[in-house]
């Protein structure tokens, strides 16, 4: 029963501890911030009573001492002075100790009573502080709660508030609209095995079911089943998610510590903890964060003095922005400190040995800023407590790299430094490319696959110099290795040669690299499990994965696949990855995929707007609102190049991009990837068509992707952003409210029939009838007329002229 | 005081397991080869939601791998997390074995003194202990 007790205190207290930072540190921004003060003294005060009632003497006295100090903070008998609030965090901080001390049964030997004493010498330091500016006293922040409790400083006292307690329940404040419960991590981790098992189990179900052939009753059934296993499973990733804020809690404390070692102004706005990510996500990311923070608190922000100097307000700031983007976190952090010199980088690269002085000179900018990332190179001048010591971000970019993660720096000398974490939605499911070796499976992650191409292709050709093989695509040169030779696979009896694919892989370090594969089989999300110990060490493999077919699949480490190709030549890694960089970006501006589409004829789009080619059911194509939409993980996207929908089978969709937005064409074939050159003849209707190529003789017409985003349905305009339109009429005219109402809205405009808004509107509607004609400025005032045939000096459009109308709208609206 | 222990057999030895550290004994199907690693390694197998690292247990002693056939004996096993499955030959029966026929000696000579770490006796016969955590070594592979 005690233990239970404890064990829900330690969790509880170490619940609250998260938050309890910030809030103490608002307190000291905002000393009549009666909410942070009064959420502090409830802290300490439950921890004072849990204390008492568990018999744990030195949690009580110091969160009775703690106490004390809130009390007269509540009561504005003090301001927190920056010493007052260190010493209140560090006893928090020995609170946090001894809580986990008492989980783990340790013992704690520092001395409580220093900590204690200090924080009252800050007490009565803060009393006089207050004593000699008045003026700032600030408005009391009397609460209900504090009424009737006195408390007298020093003197040990029993524990009695027990009704304040009660009463603090009772506080609407603290009860919470989304109850929760605590839950074991592991229970969790059961259910979400056991979700797996359900889902497993029904994949199975499935297949048994297929080669029974009268099914028809029991197929709803199932098909219930299934939806409520996806339901569940959905259920149960959510459940693994928690929000971002809890990896930034720890961030306004580690920021305040800096800034007071190094007596720097620096202010650290945090937005977007409202993105939900994966829990082990958190704990990965914890440690490179905070370290990303240190670096910019530390030697991004400059000493208050040369920001003066340099022209900037004294107090820096740090912003860090989380957000979501398709299935990707994007963590955004930017200061507006000194930025990084490139010159005195590259004498810290040269000095190092990294590079020579010729070798750094030829490097791209983004070359040299990548360098930041390289082992022994500090940003630093000086080595301080903090930072500065070269060992840092190149630790940040494997930790962020183990999780498949990416980072980039974007350099703004003099004005700061912004770098972006971008980060998969969960750890543990990969987009997975399965593909067949021998009767071996095997599965890449998507994320380092650069591109597919069937060795036949006529753009490839292996050449061989020295006993290594080099493929050459279009022109590019890559090392090249069979994946069945890698992996120590006995050469299989190679029926088909010539339906081998190559895999062009881009490792997350280092060149790319080809792969031989008999096949490419799949995409598909991969729950990844990790390897067993053994299975690791053989240096190939992340883990494995269970497919629905129910049959283990290894995945193949990328970044070890190159090491055993031998192309890591750790003398030019970054140099070469930046060249390689630029290059697979030009590629792929100059690329193009050829497609025969539903029709049969073959097009090209440019390989920059594609995404990937997703495969879909015909099921999931509709057609509604007359626009025909395939429905992706529960959402709908536009496709075009479909004219009928298939009743069954597969259709093939490129996904296209436009950076934010996706579309799908659908193909019949995708042929190849070929290159463009200058020689493209234009075309009559350059909206549909880029231009022409010739291909072998043949015509192929370039399709502008321009055409698939331009008329966007799902183009979500700001509600204000929306030009308004005011219709004068009664409020009941039909003919507005059936006719007009409806298409202008289509239209996307903002409607209204309120006097009020026909000050504001962008464009006024009168109908005749309505005989108000003069009332308005006829600068942006479109009349409506009944008939057909205009009145004679009568400037208005029949009503029923869609056209006009809208012509006539958008007209007064961009004149106004 | 009394111990529960699986008694199986591979590489011709007759070997108890602590029946705690066994999860469940079923038959192999479907396995996957793991190319490039051990050969400790016997393969992957599915057993429910949870992939199993197969060992080959018999390779630990002899040196030589044995094929693993669909229908096999394996016993589940989890050490530090990871499930593996161990390829046996044979399984016996659990045994209840009192502590003072537990010698916590190693008698074992080769390389089963690597995976063993003392001896039991059953019915005037004496078992080797096996000494799971061992069979999953990574030393003890990149050794053998």
């Amino acid at each position: 029963m005690m233990d239970e007790l404890i064990n829900d205190f330690i969790a509880e207290t170490r619940d609250n501890l998260e938050s309890l930072t910030s809030q103490i540190l608002n307190w000291e921004k905002n000393p009549n911030d009666s909410e942070s003060v009064d959420s502090i003294f409830r802290f300490v005060h439950t921890v004072k009573g849990s204390c008492g009632f568990l018999d744990l003497p030195r949690l009580l006295a110091l969160s009775h001492a703690a106490e004390d100090i809130m009390s007269e903070a509540r009561d504005g008998k003090i301001l927190p002075t920056k010493s007052l609030v260190s010493s209140v965090l560090s006893v928090v901080d020995r609170i946090a100790i001894l809580t986990n001390a008492i989980e783990t049964k340790q013992d704690v030997k520092d001395n409580d009573a220093d900590l204690i004493a200090d924080l009252y010498k800050e007490l009565e330091g803060a009393r006089t502080s207050e004593i000699n500016q008045p003026s700032a006293k600030p408005t009391d922040s009397q609460s209900p709660i504090s009424a009737g409790i006195t408390i007298d400083a020093i003197e040990e006292k029993p524990v009695e508030q027990n009704d304040d307690i009660i009463e603090m329940f009772n506080n609407p404040q603290e009860v919470s609209e989304n109850k929760t419960i605590r839950v074991s991590l592991n229970l969790l981790n059961n259910l979400m095995s056991g979700v797996s098992d359900l889902v497993l189990a029904r994949n199975e179900v499935s297949r048994k079911l297929n080669e029974v052939l009268d099914k028809s009753d029991v197929d709803v059934v199932f098909g219930r089943l299934t939806a409520s296993v996806s339901e569940m499973r959905d259920a149960v990733s959510l459940m693994r998610m928690q929000n971002i804020d809890h990896l930034f809690s720890a961030l306004p404390r580690l920021v305040r510590d800096i800034c007071e070692e190094l007596d720097k102004d620096i202010d650290l706005k945090i937005d977007g903890g409202e993105v939900e990510v994966d829990r082990e996500m958190i704990e990965a990311l914890r440690d490179p964060l905070k370290h990303i923070i240190r670096n910019a608190a530390d030697h991004g922000i400059e000493s208050k003095e040369e920001r003066i100097a340099a022209g900037k307000s004294p107090t820096g700031t740090i912003k860090i922005n989380a957000r979501q983007m398709g299935n990707q976190i994007l963590i955004e952090i930017i200061d507006d400190g000194s930025g990084i010199n490139l010159n005195s980088l590259g004498q810290k690269v040269v000095g190092t040995k990294l590079k020579t002085p010729t070798q750094w000179d030829a490097m791209s900018e983004k070359a040299k800023l990548d360098m930041i990332f390289s082992p022994g190179i500090s940003t630093a001048e000086s080595v301080t407590a903090i930072s500065g010591r070269g060992v840092g971000m190149d630790v940040v970019r494997t930790n962020i790299m183990n999780i498949s993660g990416a980072i980039s720096v974007e350099n703004n000398e003099g004005q700061g430094l912004k770098l972006t974490l971008s980060l998969p939605l969960t750890l543990s499911i990969i987009a997975g490319l399965s593909m067949r070796c021998g009767d071996q499976m095997f599965a890449i992650s998507r994320n380092s696959v650069q591109e597919l191409i069937l060795k036949n292709n006529k753009n490839v050709s292996i050449e061989e110099i020295g006993g290594s093989k080099i493929a050459c695509i279009r022109g590019e040169r890559f090392p090249y290795a069979r994946l069945s030779d890698l992996v120590g696979i006995g050469e299989t009896a190679e029926q088909s040669y010539n339906s081998r694919t190559l895999v062009v892989v881009k490792p997350a370090l280092g060149k790319s690299y080809v792969i031989d594969v008999d096949a490419v089989i799949d995409n598909e999300e991969l729950v990844v499990k990790p390897g067993a110990p053994l299975l690791m060490a053989s240096g190939l493999y992340t883990g494995t994965s269970l497919p629905d077919n129910g049959r283990p699949l290894l995945l193949l480490d990328a970044n070890a696949v190159a090491d055993k190709i031998c192309i890591n030549n750790a003398d030019n890694v970054t140099e070469e990855t930046s060249d390689e960089d630029k290059k697979s970006e030009e590629a792929k501006l100059s690329s193009a995929l050829l497609f025969e589409t539903i029709e049969g004829e073959q097009k090209a789009i440019r390989l920059a707007v594609l995404d990937r080619l997703e495969e879909v059911e015909a099921k999931y194509i509709g057609k509604s609102g007359g626009i025909k939409r395939v429905k992706i993980k529960e959402k709908l996207y536009e496709i075009f190049g479909l004219k009928e929908i298939p009743d069954d089978g597969i259709v093939k969709l490129l996904r296209l991009s436009d950076g934010e937005r996706w579309k799908f064409l659908a193909v019949k074939e995708v042929v190849d990837i070929i290159k463009l050159d200058e020689n493209i003849a234009p075309s009559l209707y350059p909206e549909q068509t880029e231009g022409v190529l010739t291909l072998d003789d043949r015509q192929v017409e370039l399709m502008n992707p321009y055409q698939f985003f331009e008329h966007d349905t799902a183009v979500q305009v700001n509600e204000n952003q929306k030009p308004l339109c005011y219709i004068d009429s009664s409020d009941n005219d039909d003919w507005s409210n059936k006719m007009l109402l409806p298409l202008l809205n289509a239209a996307g405009y903002r409607i209204s029939t309120d006097k009020e808004d026909a000050q504001n509107a962008d464009v006024i509607l009168t109908l005749e009838g309505e005989n108000n004609h003069n009332e308005f400025d006829a600068d942006n005032c479109v009349n409506l007329r009944k008939n057909m045939a205009a009145n004679e000096n009568e400037n208005s459009i029949y009503r029923y002229d869609r056209l006009g109308l809208l012509a006539a709208i958008e007209e007064k609206i961009a004149k106004g | 005081m009394e111990n529960l222990f699986l008694v199986v057999e591979f590489a011709g030895e007759r070997v108890a397991i602590p029946s705690h550290e066994v999860e469940s004994v079923v038959r192999v199907e479907n396995i996957v080869s793991v190319p490039g690693a051990s050969p400790v390694i016997a393969g992957l197998f599915a057993l429910r939601s949870r992939v199993l690292t197969l060992i080959d247990t018999q390779y630990l002693v002899t040196q030589e791998s044995r094929t693993v056939n669909k229908g096999d004996f394996c016993v589940v096993t989890e050490i530090d997390g990871h499930p593996y499955g161990l390829i046996v030959d044979r399984v016996e029966d659990v045994v209840t074995v009192a502590q003072e026929d537990l010698m916590h000696i190693g008698f074992a000579n080769g390389k089963w003194r690597a995976i063993s770490n003392g001896m039991i006796t059953h019915d005037d016969k004496l078992l080797l202990l096996l000494n799971s955590r061992s069979l999953v070594k990574v030393e003890i592979q990149t050794a053998a």
